[in-house]
């Protein structure tokens, strides 16, 4: 087989590679935005193609969304609650992180791995201890309540997160900025952080997606309407017993993901060398 | 340049507030006797209180309810019910809602909290929340004693071994079957019994219609298996709360239930959820299944030319050998129930609601448009009249359409059929132990006979625990 030969193959297989991941992630996008203007008519027949219009568009399932329902205030306090939970995050998972990545040397590593663990604990079968704490400080039926709980399961994620991150920048940075002057804590705010700004950012994309995509707690801790969150609220009033409003529903979770994907999109190349960045020495 | 404010040379004037948005000059003579003033008035009100504004704090009611099926059934409770009972009675009234699938899981953290709703409504009955719950006996007593009760309610929200009524019940939702009457007319049969739904399956799969009875962990799978099993002659328990689950009655169902599978049904049902079956029969994929009148209501709405190709029939008779019953469990089971832990006032005032609904129960039976079945019988006075004369499906030319429902009382039964819907088979229920005993040898994974001594093995450890904490 002639180079140019095996050139050609090997680049035709990087695109068709490329068509399908492509493919594989836009499709739900497509599907949601195809059924948010679907007749619910044309929806169930079987005999139409799902992804052609075989009957006039319709708005009539983004009206129910937003008159019907409190979409816009869901989509409020989601963002709201998200941007709360990035913050405390943020303000305990940066120093745990570095103090487990760098002072606590002999068992930083098992006591990263500990902390970890407890994100495993699923929320099944935290919610009903949980939910007596909630009571006691008396935030029932309110989203402080979720502001209160989601960083037990944001923080731990990412302090192992960022732990792996710090590891990865080699220490004798620190160390000379400590000759020059610098305590431990200006080292870490002058030298370490600013180079950490991809590790910083993937830690805030994950724990905004882990808090807006959190369904149990949402749905155990609240119940008026004007304090749920998008998780909770779309299923709430869109899934009636066993009726599903499926055109709403999808315009509900279409809108609700655009921001985290333009997001992701808008800040791939850093939350990728984020990611990877604790994975090779 | 010098300032007037604090600190200056005029040590005689101050500035003052006067209001919100004005400041004044006044002298230290003007200021003292304006604080003199101040103070005696201060003083003389307390001896002698002058008129003032008093609000009294308004009660307030809370709900919580799953999200009705007909959207306009909660606009009409909460919009228009509640607002006028609550303005008779300087009520303020707050309806939550939830998911209908997360009733349960919602309930166990109010638990936990103790601290929750006044009146938590539940999707089906709610033996095993017994410890946690009011005893509502002098709310359904004399209720009964008014308009009588429909047995399966009672069976459904009472328990004989403690004496204890644990929710009231004002509704409960038939589960007749929904069939395409025109495939069926093609092959010459009628839904009436489980033989003929075997016998026209065949043909009806062979033209591209299906039978639909979902074998998953759904609700709607429990209900459609229990009914067959019934129909069967047998059950998971008898009259005394003693698991009977294995005897040769069941296998006989089983067997069935694997013939339907694989001669009338697609491999689909495993994987169903509960809107399945809806969304088979809108659209137009099954030609028979086990329902509430959801579907019907839905086609009227959304597709009213093809509505009249659906038609209600009865729960399916069992096989004459066995028996020959007919029997259908309910398909959803409303039932109020009132928290322990709730303040003694709110108790009153939750239970004085629900004898007022009650009383008026009439007015939500046709607000959720024939979907609950009044569990007091004589809270609606001419229930045949309305079924039979239904205004959606005359418009629709259907004037019979609902006909079905007027003999529900008769072929509806409560789960834990022959006994009372206690708490081990209220955990059966949820972990859909039955619809997995049918599917795990609809699948040739199991005989029939070692599917019906599996199913005894997993039921029995559950109702010795419920025994040993006195509750069966």
């Amino acid at each position: 087989m002639s180079l140019e030969l095996r050139r050609t193959l090997g680049r035709g297989a990087l695109y068709l590679s490329a068509v399908c991941f492509t493919f594989f992630a836009a499709f739900p996008f497509v599907w949601m935005g195809i059924t948010t203007f679907k007749r619910i008519l044309d929806l169930y027949n079987i005999h139409n193609n799902p992804f052609l219009f075989n009957l006039p568009p319709t708005l009539e399932n983004l009206q129910l969304l937003f008159q019907g329902t409190m979409f816009t205030r869901w989509v409020a306090n989601t963002a709201f609650v998200g941007a709360l939970v990035v913050i405390i995050t943020m303000l305990i998972a940066v120093p745990a992180g570095y103090s487990l990545a760098r002072l606590a040397r002999g068992w930083g590593q098992q006591l990263g791995i500990a902390i970890f663990l407890t994100y495993l604990v699923p929320p099944s079968l935290l919610f009903i201890p949980l939910s007596r704490v909630v009571s006691g400080v008396g935030l029932q039926d309110s989203f402080w309540s979720l502001v209160l709980v989601y960083p037990s399961f944001t923080i731990p994620f990412c302090t192992w997160l960022l732990m792996g991150f710090f590891k990865s920048i080699p220490g004798e940075l620190e160390e000379a900025a400590m000759v020059d002057g610098c305590n431990r804590l200006g080292a870490l705010r002058r030298i370490v952080l600013p180079i950490s700004a991809a590790g910083l950012l993937t830690v805030v994309i994950f724990a905004f997606t882990l808090s807006i995509q959190e369904f149990v707690y949402a749905l155990t801790f609240i119940s008026p309407s004007a304090q749920k969150t998008v998780s909770v609220g779309v299923p709430t009033d869109l899934i009636r017993g066993d009726v599903y409003y499926w055109g709403s529903l999808m315009a509900g979770a279409l809108i609700a993901s655009i921001p985290v994907a333009a997001l992701y999109s808008l800040f791939l190349d850093r939350f990728v060398s984020g990611l990877t960045a604790g994975a090779f020495k | 340049m010098k300032s007037n404010m604090g600190g200056s040379p005029m040590a005689e004037t101050k500035w003052v507030r006067t209001d919100d948005h004005r400041w004044q000059l006044v002298t230290r003579r003007k200021l003292l006797k304006a604080a003199a003033a101040g103070a005696a008035a201060v003083g003389l009100g307390s001896v002698f209180p002058l008129p003032q504004i008093v609000r009294a704090q308004m009660r307030r009611l809370t709900f919580l309810h799953w999200s009705h099926f007909v959207p306009g059934f909660d606009k009409w409770f909460e919009g228009e019910y509640t607002k006028e009972w609550g303005k008779a009675h300087d009520v303020e009234i707050v309806v939550d809602h939830v998911p209908s699938s997360q009733v349960a899981p919602r309930a166990a953290a109010e638990v936990s909290a103790r601290k929750g709703h006044d009146l938590y409504q539940f999707i089906t009955p709610a033996p095993n929340f017994e410890p946690e719950l009011e005893d509502m006996g002098d709310l359904v007593e004399p209720l009964i004693q008014k308009y009588g009760i429909v047995e399966l309610a009672k069976r459904s929200t009472y328990n004989p071994k403690t004496k204890k009524w644990f929710g009231l019940s004002l509704s409960f939702t038939p589960d007749p079957a929904h069939y395409r009457k025109d495939a069926w007319d093609e092959v010459g049969f009628v839904p009436d019994s489980w033989d003929n739904i075997l016998k026209a399956g065949r043909q009806l799969k062979a033209k591209g219609f299906p039978i639909g009875i979902a074998l998953s962990s759904c609700i709607d799978s429990n209900m459609a298996t229990r009914d067959c099993l019934w129909s069967f002659g047998s059950s998971i328990q008898n009259e005394s709360a003693e698991v009977v689950i294995n005897n040769k009655n069941t296998v006989e169902a089983i067997k069935y239930m694997r013939a339907v599978f694989k001669e009338t049904m697609d491999p689909e049902v495993l994987a169903w959820d509960d809107s399945s079956n809806n969304r088979g029969m809108e659209a137009g994929k099954i030609s028979w299944t086990l329902n509430a009148i959801s579907i019907s209501r839905s086609l009227e709405k959304n597709n009213p030319q093809f509505t009249p190709k659906v038609q209600i029939w009865r729960a399916p008779r069992g096989p004459q050998p066995l028996g020959g019953k007919r029997l259908g469990a309910e398909h959803v089971f409303f039932s109020y129930a009132i928290w322990k832990f709730t303040p003694p006032a709110q108790k009153r005032l939750a239970k004085q609601f629900l004898l007022d609904y009650a009383n008026n129960w009439q007015r939500a039976f046709v607000g959720s448009e024939f979907y609950e079945f009044p569990s007091f019988p004589g809270t609606v006075s001419n229930l045949k009249e309305q079924v039979l004369h239904d205004q959606v499906a005359a418009k629709l030319g259907q004037p019979n359409r609902y006909k079905e429902l007027t003999t529900a009382v008769d072929w509806s039964t409560n789960v834990g059929f022959p006994g009372y819907a206690n708490g081990p088979e209220g955990e059966v229920f949820d972990t859909a132990l039955l619809p997995q005993m049918f599917a795990l040898a609809a699948t040739d994974r199991m005989s029939p006979e070692d599917a019906a001594k599996w199913a005894e093995q997993q039921m029995k450890p559950i109702f010795a625990k419920w025994k040993a904490r006195g509750l069966i």
